[in-house]
């Protein structure tokens, strides 16, 4: 066999293999996992909170923020309550159809924090406010730009 | 040297380096964390598609950060258990080349990839060359 159809093979094989660990309810359980824990980053980068501001909310230590932050914290609906509380947001789950493309990582409705000014205020759809967890600015930081000279 | 497209997304290009033998360092990894069950290849499937069609996560430097000292020059991908993607950025062209894929281990012996990562991106920079035109991609 050539090198040439041996990476080839390589490569049907990962996309075959990807494509399959894609659609297994683990990968949906870890990929939520994480996304939830880079929209509570963004949340807290967005608000200027600090972690160990956070912990003090929470009544919980440093280390378990960190937890979150890394999204190694066993996520429960009370614990996601209590942080979205302690960043001066509400939790609002959605169930969306499996055929949905789900774009949460582009962008994930919380609803606004105008509710806290005037509470009992019913939100209607208008009242959400749009977090893009990327901005175009966001990508163009960073210092890896050897490689245009 | 040749690289591989791993996703092409809205804001950036994956690519996968390929070595002499025309292997991937980053796919065999990524194929023995699938075969192990090991949930960190969905995290870093994930990480890799989120920074394709997204960008990085810049900021959260639990999930992706640029490497300092030895490793200057280069990021870092970082799943949720520790298994991590080393490569570097092409910004002019708006890609990520992975060079390397490292499971969890101590930070000496994450030295050595990083000092073939660094090997890896001089060869990049050779081939890239406008001048010498084999900005190619397989």
């Amino acid at each position: 066999m050539s090198i040439k159809n041996k990476s080839k093979e390589t490569g049907d094989r990962l996309q075959a293999a990807l494509a399959q660990l894609r659609k297994t309810e683990t990968y949906d359980k870890e990929t939520i996992r994480d996304e939830i824990s880079e929209l509570i980053h963004q949340i807290m980068t967005r608000e200027g909170v600090k972690p160990v501001e956070l912990a003090r909310s929470l009544g919980k230590s440093r280390a378990y923020v960190t937890k979150i932050l890394q999204g190694n914290a066993n996520f429960t609906i009370e614990s996601l309550v209590k942080i979205a509380r302690a960043l001066g947001y509400n939790f609002v789950p959605t169930f969306v159809p499996k055929e949905t493309e789900w774009q949460s990582a582009d962008m994930v409705h919380l609803t606004a924090k105008a509710a806290k000014a005037s509470p009992g205020t019913t939100l209607d759809n208008e009242n959400y406010v749009t977090v893009h967890l990327s901005t175009e600015e966001d990508g163009d930081e960073g210092n890896a730009n050897e490689l245009a000279s | 040297m040749p690289w591989k497209t791993y996703r092409k997304g809205a804001r950036f290009e994956i690519c996968l380096w390929l070595d002499e033998d025309d292997s991937s360092h980053v796919e065999d990894f990524i194929l023995e964390l699938i075969s192990n069950n090991d949930p960190d290849a969905a995290s870093m499937d994930r990480l890799l598609l989120r920074t394709a069609d997204h960008g990085p996560p810049i900021g959260d430097t639990t999930k992706f950060k640029h490497l300092k000292g030895t490793g200057k020059g280069l990021v870092e991908f970082k799943a949720r258990g520790g298994a991590r993607i080393i490569g570097f950025e092409d910004k002019e062209n708006r890609r990520y080349i992975c060079s390397h894929g490292v499971p969890k281990l101590k930070a000496k012996r994450f030295e050595r990839y990083v000092s073939r990562a660094q090997d890896v991106k001089e060869l990049y920079l050779l081939e890239s060359t406008p001048e010498e035109g084999t900005n190619y991609v397989h």
